[in-house]
């Protein structure tokens, strides 16, 4: 089936807008890059009547700038499809958003596709535990409704059988709000129904709960981000990678949800990701981005108090051990894990978690 | 990891009360998930560094485990807050649970006869400190609240001697027997100023309540009337998402330690969050055909055919089958759940019509589902079609935007002009058309119900494949109703015709496109 032509009655965002300039040297290089898969990156910081945010606009450019790395996502950048908000704008709208879907619909039905990302980071309000609302920028108690369904745009890519693989990630509040519809695509209409789509769904929070951002401290930077988005950039960066240097749907779930529970809690607020999983024929341990780099950190451990030492790895083997004075300091490169560090004498005991994410970590016993 | 390390038993427990539902997951020492489930997990492990996450409620608890030795580990539920006063959730006080027991055994209004089921309503905060915070000037928590008959006449409202209350402690119980069928619990709303001194509003609201079919062909229960128990948690105002409801047999009444009570709202707390869990002891108890506990039975039924599990086929098949001679066939729950079951295992929808909600959400989405196909499901012009468009969706139970009372009616429309209208298509354009007001005026106002402003968004972006259905299943609504509400869209729109301003989205393009799907 094709799909009906759209026209948006305002002009896109400029394809990079705000963000810093990124190429895909696999492209430069010559060396393939992963022709299969698209994306859809929405960041809606700008609104009409709804509190400023911070963060969907930046997040998103990080995603996408990660998309298009020939060591990211590796996609053609113009199968990277970003729309911005920006300030004094009523844009995107829903068309704008459904006139890139039906791009890349047209682009997926012209030759096969593997994978299609949908990003949306903004304000957001649960209608129901499945049906999230993704507020547009003219959102407001007037425009009730001006906010798009994510379960009907799942339902849609799912039900449309074009990709093998979709990832959906929103990033926004799922607090409730009664007696809302949030709307529905416009390419809705006949559907071939195959349903076999693998869908890998992430809600930034549960039903009913607000989704958080924050300034935070990566690296020496302070910048605004959501605490899910983050955790998501932080994942793909790396943070999920298995022992193997691999990927998988089960790390980069149980990575982005213990991140972001994690970085809620530093600010004592609660946050707790939602996945969903539909159609997974390839089972949990299925790879989704190789990286091949093993995840470790070299930790300086700053010892406040003497004491006779054992520092053990995520299997109890000891990676080292002995007297220290008060002062004295460890550097040690260890891998992602859980570790243990005891004093002997005293019989005090702590864990250590090494999540791969730093370069460097000082820890304090 | 070293393969030859030896291995240890690690069993980890959820202990105390909804240990059902606390969420276990096990990570090895590389941070892998390697093992989840609910309540209990027995695992076989190499030695070494693991962690263990339970979730239940909100609550997140991590612990570190070093596995050296046969380890058992339990990990201490934490405290639950609910609106059911159970003797063991951090939320019940005895100021309420003994009131709870005594009021749940002795009817609050006398209603002429003692034959027949019961509701029991009782309203609570959360604990007297609140109650002293949010209501100092110790307002009734029955004020605003009616219970309706099945045709939507007041029988009671909660306030005076109908209902029993401390208003220093903060808690109202209501109790009348009453015959099966159909009642509305009715809340008229309130608007009150938050601690930030913002305006807030609790708009209206009605909930259908079912007194069921007496059991007394059934063996092993000890009364033949149920009493439907009905908990509500108040803030500033009714937390309606806190809502429990149970069913128990009239003469039992209210009991603060029923085991069964704490799995009911456990699995309701789970079907909120869309999250279809049934532990192995309700599982249990259906396979050895207990059926101490209807709503147990109504709310495992609704969230197995919510799930898109294919375990345990046949034991649903058979308690889809008991309901009808437990309930009753004519109950809307039941007959929703014939169509939920139909739906679930893509046999045939059955002839049933429904004018009436019942009493869960998940079973009039699936009837108003179903209508799309068979628009006969739900009856032309009953309660069930108009409030269709009206829906809550913030908890499990079925609840809407109510027309006012019939007695209250007009005080009301005076008191809030416009308030009411915003969402009832029907009345609304027949309201509206006739008063001194001007079309934009009409028109603006008209464009305020959700179903016709998201409606004719609809219309005028969508320019193929314009039918009944689609929008439908658009707007989540009948067909039936998409109809009228066209129709009375261009009632409205032929009353306006020769009028030079009118709102933008009653041009003629999208009236000419209304017209083409009529």
């Amino acid at each position: 089936m094709s799909p009906k032509p759209l026209v948006s009655e305002a002009p896109l965002p400029p394809t990079t807008g705000p963000c810093e300039e990124v190429t895909n040297e696999n492209l430069i290089k010559g060396l393939p890059v992963n022709e299969q898969d698209y994306a859809i990156i929405v960041g809606v910081s700008h609104y009409a009547s709804l509190a400023q945010l911070n963060a969907p606009v930046t997040d998103a450019c990080r995603l996408r700038n990660w998309l298009i790395k020939a060591d990211g996502g590796n996609l053609h950048p113009q199968h990277v499809f970003f729309i911005p908000s920006a300030p004094g704008s009523t844009m995107p709208d829903q068309l704008a958003i459904d006139k890139a879907l039906s791009d890349i619909i047209q682009l997926a039905e012209a030759k096969p596709a593997r994978r299609l990302y949908f990003y949306f980071s903004g304000h957001g309000f649960g209608s129901n535990w499945e049906v999230n609302g993704m507020c547009l920028p003219i959102w407001s108690p007037s425009f009730y409704n001006a906010a798009l369904s994510s379960k009907a745009y799942l339902d849609l890519l799912v039900e449309k059988d074009l990709f093998k693989e979709v990832y959906f990630f929103l990033d926004c509040c799922r607090d409730r709000k009664i007696n809302t519809k949030p709307l529905h695509s416009m390419l809705g209409g006949a559907r071939p129904g195959g349903a076999n789509t693998m869908a890998v769904v992430m809600y930034a929070s549960e039903y009913e709960n607000p989704a958080w951002e924050g300034m935070m401290n990566a690296n020496g930077n302070l910048q605004v981000h959501g605490y899910f988005s983050r955790a998501l950039l932080e994942a793909l960066n790396g943070g999920a990678v298995n022992n193997s240097g691999d990927i998988t749907i089960t790390s980069f779930l149980d990575y982005v949800r213990e991140k972001t529970e994690s970085y809620a809690k530093e600010k004592n607020q609660t946050q707790t990701v939602r996945s969903d999983i539909r159609n997974n024929s390839y089972g949990l341990d299925y790879v989704i981005h190789k990286t091949g780099r093993t995840p470790g950190t070299v930790l300086t451990i700053q010892f406040k108090t003497g004491g006779d030492i054992s520092l053990d790895g995520p299997d109890l083997s000891n990676i080292k051990s002995g007297l220290v004075q008060a002062g004295e300091s460890w550097l040690i490169p260890l891998g992602k894990g859980y570790h243990q560090i005891t004093d002997k004498i005293s019989k005090r005991s702590s864990f250590i978690t090494i999540d791969g994410t730093l370069k460097t970590m000082i820890y304090e016993f | 990891m070293n393969s030859n390390a030896p291995t240890f038993k690690l069993t980890v427990s959820a202990v105390g009360v909804m240990s059902d539902f606390a969420h276990l997951t096990v990570y090895n020492g590389f941070l892998e998930d390697i093992a989840r489930g609910y309540e209990k997990l027995d695992l076989n492990l190499p030695q070494g560094l693991y962690s263990i996450t339970l979730k239940l409620d909100g609550n997140i608890i991590k612990e570190h485990v070093r596995l050296t030795e046969d380890t058992n580990y339990e990990i201490p539920t934490p405290p639950v807050y609910s609106s059911l006063v159970a003797d063991r959730f951090e939320s019940s006080h005895e100021y309420y649970t003994h009131n709870a027991q005594h009021c749940s055994l002795e009817p609050t209004v006398q209603t002429g006869t003692t034959e027949g089921g019961a509701i029991f309503l009782f309203f609570r905060y959360t604990d007297l400190d609140k109650r002293k915070e949010l209501n100092t000037e110790q307002h009734s928590l029955g004020n605003g609240f009616s219970l309706l008959d099945a045709d939507r006449q007041v029988l009671y409202r909660l306030e005076g001697d109908n209902i029993r209350e401390d208003t220093d402690t903060g808690w109202m119980a209501f109790h009348a027997v009453l015959p099966i069928g159909t009642y509305y619990l009715h809340y008229s709303g309130h608007k009150f100023n938050s601690e930030d001194g913002g305006a807030n509003d609790i708009p209206p609201r009605e909930i259908p309540l079912q007194v069921f079919k007496s059991s007394a062909s059934l063996q092993g229960l000890s009364d033949k009337y149920w009493q439907t128990q009905v908990f509500l948690t108040f803030g500033y105002g009714p937390i309606f998402p806190s809502m429990s409801v149970f069913i128990a047999p009239r003469k039992h009444g209210f009991i603060d330690n029923d085991e069964g009570n704490y799995r009911i709202d456990g699995l309701r707390h789970k079907f909120h969050n869309g999250v279809y869990y049934l532990p192995e002891k309700v599982l249990l108890e259906f396979e050895k055909g207990q059926w101490a506990s209807p709503m147990k039975g109504l709310l495992a039924a609704y969230v197995y055919f919510s799930s898109p599990e294919t375990d345990n086929e046949l034991l649903f098949r058979n308690v889809a089958q008991d309901l009808p001679a437990l309930l009753g066939e004519d109950t809307p729950d039941v007959k929703a759940l014939q169509v939920m079951a139909a739906q679930y295992y893509k046999d045939p929808i059955p002839e049933v019509t429904l004018s009436q909600p019942c009493m869960f959400l998940a079973g009039v989405r699936a009837v108003i589902r179903a209508s799309i196909k068979h628009p006969d499901i739900i009856v032309d012009d009953s309660l069930l079609e108009d409030i269709t468009d009206k829906l809550y969706c913030d908890m499990v139970w079925t609840s809407y935007l109510p027309e006012p009372l019939p007695a209250a009616k007009k005080q009301v429309e005076e008191a809030t002009p416009g308030a009411w209208w915003t969402d009832g298509i029907f009345n609304v354009v027949e309201r509206i058309i006739g008063d001194e007001t001007t079309p934009e005026e009409i028109g603006e106002r008209l464009l305020k119900s959700q179903t016709v402003s998201t409606l004719l968004y609809y219309i005028e972006k969508l320019n193929d494949d314009l039918n009944v259905n689609d929008l439908a299943s658009r707007l989540q609504i009948p067909p039936n109703v998409v109809r009228k509400t066209i129709n009375h869209i261009l009632a409205f729109s032929d009353s306006i015709k020769d009028v030079k301003s009118k709102p933008d989205q009653f041009n003629i393009s999208n009236i000419n496109k209304l017209k083409s799907i009529q």
